[in-house]
């Protein structure tokens, strides 16, 4: 399975991922909730920052291309 | 190629396997192996993602398709850091908060243990096959330009990768694509240098776009909607963001990277890095290849790029024929060097058109006579490859670059086959144990595990060097691996979406529409191979993708609640 982590333990931790399967089917819709509210955590800059460097990326081609493009 | 050459490529080569094995040796257990032990930090995620995507066909393809097509291959990218942006907001999350170790036991999870499985054997298919062509691939092409064997050099490739990836996992990985990252970037910035320093002294860098831009090689950005044209904006931001999903998303080659971050927040950081560094990368590489254009324009380049086909040419009936094509290109050649040189002291706009119009009249007559030169080489031999884009950067290298620096760049090259290689490999050994093995044998030790994900690294980097030793027994092998990964990954994508976004399909739906949707695609496929209907492939994971959803919101509509 998925977390075991100690040999010694084994079976503990197949029930234990039996359980984890169960919780986490049970909360299946609480996982997807999640989705309409993203938690940032505080840092949604660097997302805004990558889509925007990429977008500063797609201006400078653009310049270039009227540069020196031929089209 | 010289002895200092020889040494250094192997200098380079043996240091990052050796640094990979001594700073890796000791593995506690699965979760060590499997996701380096959580403890990579964001940078070596970033390396490691771009490593992993970067194989060796990067560095030779790129710059020939801007040789040959210009630079507007890099909007194909455009789509990547929106794709990087949502799966560090959705996909990475859950992985971690589920502390999964391959992105199949998520499904197991979500769905259930039938559905991981399923995923799990479209994922081995097509990536065992792909890691046999990531080998194959860049041998074939160094075969034919060094005459080194072919078999030897996939052996080659395929002991290092397997030696440092079987002893010391996902750590070995990371670790020595850090090295190869240092390697392969060094590379290219020498050679991009090197290039400038090539050209006549009238020629800089801004001379030299004025030259590939009037030759149509600075059109970087298309907005068209033509869908003849495989790269515009339109299609590398849509398109290019479904296939980036799709790759990084749920291709374990890939998570297996960002899950070994030390915490949520690294994995994520790893790949907005990707995000922020992919297209410049891109673009930079296909700048190297419009340089090499300039650079032919006032130096003799072959009429085929391929040493093989012009060996072979010259060995046949039509080495004559072949030799008066030779000769015309060699006086156009002149002829535009002394035209471009005339093009950069002209000021008058007039008179620059008139030079422009006939450079590009001289260039157009070379590319009929090149296009000869292919169907002479195609009436030698009919199965011969006469498409040379793949070897007009290595012609470059080992042609033009001083000693020294031709192994330098030969060590890029096998350093990003050996890092792509190793990332499938150790993906493919994971899935293998923890999705399958493990899974459905529980109650063995951590140290059984340890062995057994071990045994199948090692079996699957035999089975990859075994692909790329009989690759050349099929034809066109590379686009039948494309082909395949197309017919599977859609499926697998959409199963994927379905779990993230769609509530209410439940397992069962979702393991019968996956199967259903397969033999679908498959269907559609083989239609198409038998021209009842007319689809390109890479339709299929668009195809794939949507109609997994739908037939699985079916089968839940007649399900009713029941999972």
């Amino acid at each position: 399975m998925t977390k075991q982590t100690d040999p010694q333990k084994t079976q503990v931790a197949e029930a234990e991922n039996s359980e984890l399967s169960k919780s986490v089917i049970k909360d299946t819709p609480e996982v997807n909730n999640e989705f309409s509210k993203v938690d940032f955590k505080g840092s949604k800059w660097i997302y805004f920052m990558v889509l925007g460097l990429n977008a500063i990326y797609i201006l400078l081609f653009y310049w270039i291309n009227q540069l020196y493009g031929n089209s | 190629m010289s002895s200092i050459d020889w040494i250094i490529l192997g200098l380079v080569l043996a240091f990052i396997v050796l640094y990979g094995l001594a700073k890796t040796r000791n593995q506690s257990g699965v979760s060590d192996f499997v996701t380096g032990g959580n403890k990579a930090s964001w940078w070596t995620i970033g390396l490691s993602v771009m490593a992993t995507q970067a194989s060796a066909i990067t560095f030779l393809s790129t710059p020939g398709q801007a040789f040959h097509d210009g630079m507007g291959f890099v909007q194909f990218y455009f789509g990547l850091p929106i794709a990087m942006v949502l799966i560090s907001l959705f996909f990475v999350p859950i992985y971690h908060r589920l502390k999964v170790f391959t992105a199949y036991a998520y499904l197991e999870d979500r769905f259930n243990v039938q559905t991981r499985t399923l995923t799990a054997v479209f994922f081995l298919i097509q990536r065992g096959l792909a890691a046999g062509i990531t080998i194959f691939a860049p041998s074939i092409i160094l075969s034919a330009v060094l005459g080194w064997d072919l078999v030897w050099l996939n052996i080659l490739i395929g002991s290092l990768v397997v030696v440092y990836t079987v002893t010391g996992g996902t750590r070995a990985v990371n670790i020595t694509q850090k090295q190869q990252m240092g390697v392969i970037f060094g590379g290219m910035f020498l050679a991009f240098l090197m290039l400038l320093n090539f050209l006549p002294l009238e020629v800089g860098l801004d001379e030299a776009l004025t030259i590939a831009g009037a030759q149509d090689k600075m059109n970087i950005l298309d907005f068209s909607f033509d869908f003849d044209n495989r790269y515009t904006f339109w299609s590398g931001i849509i398109g290019g963001s479904f296939l980036a999903l799709s790759y990084f998303g749920t291709d374990q080659s890939q998570v297996q990277r960002y899950l070994s971050g030390r915490t949520l927040r690294q994995s994520q950081m790893g790949l907005i890095m990707n995000g922020m560094l992919k297209v410049p990368m891109q673009f930079f590489i296909l700048l190297i290849g419009v340089l090499v254009f300039v650079f032919y324009q006032f130096n003799a380049s072959p009429l085929n790029f391929n040493p093989t086909n012009e060996r072979m040419v010259m060995d046949s009936p039509y080495a004559a024929q072949y030799k008066v094509l030779d000769q015309e290109k060699d006086l156009l050649m002149g002829q535009i060097q002394t035209l471009q040189l005339a093009y950069l002291d002209v000021e008058d706009p007039a008179q620059k058109d008139v030079l422009q119009k006939e450079i590009s009249a001289l260039n157009t007559q070379q590319l009929s006579l090149r296009k000869e030169a292919r169907e002479l080489i195609l009436a030698a031999d009919k199965d011969a490859e006469t498409n040379d884009k793949d070897y007009v950067f290595i012609h470059f290298i080992l042609t033009q670059l001083p000693v020294g620096l031709i192994g330098l760049l030969l060590a890029v090259i096998l350093s990003a086959a050996m890092s792509s290689t190793a990332s499938e490999i150790n993906a493919l050994g994971a899935t293998t144990a923890v999705d399958l093995y493990q899974r459905h044998r529980p109650g063995h030790s951590e140290k059984h595990y340890l062995k057994i994900t071990r045994y199948f690294t090692l079996i699957w980097g035999v089975i990859a060097i075994l692909v790329a030793c009989t690759a050349p027994l099929f034809d066109n092998l590379i686009q039948l691996v494309n082909i395949i990964g197309s017919i599977f990954y859609g499926n697998i994508l959409g199963v994927f979406l379905a779990a993230f976004f769609i509530r209410h399909i439940k397992g069962l739906s979702i393991f019968w529409a996956a199967l259903i949707n397969q033999g679908f695609v498959i269907s559609l496929f083989v239609l198409d191979l038998f021209e009842v209907i007319k689809l390109p492939y890479l339709w299929l994971n668009v195809i794939g993708c949507v109609a997994v959803i739908l037939i699985a919101l079916i089968v839940q509509f007649f399900q009713g609640d029941k999972h």
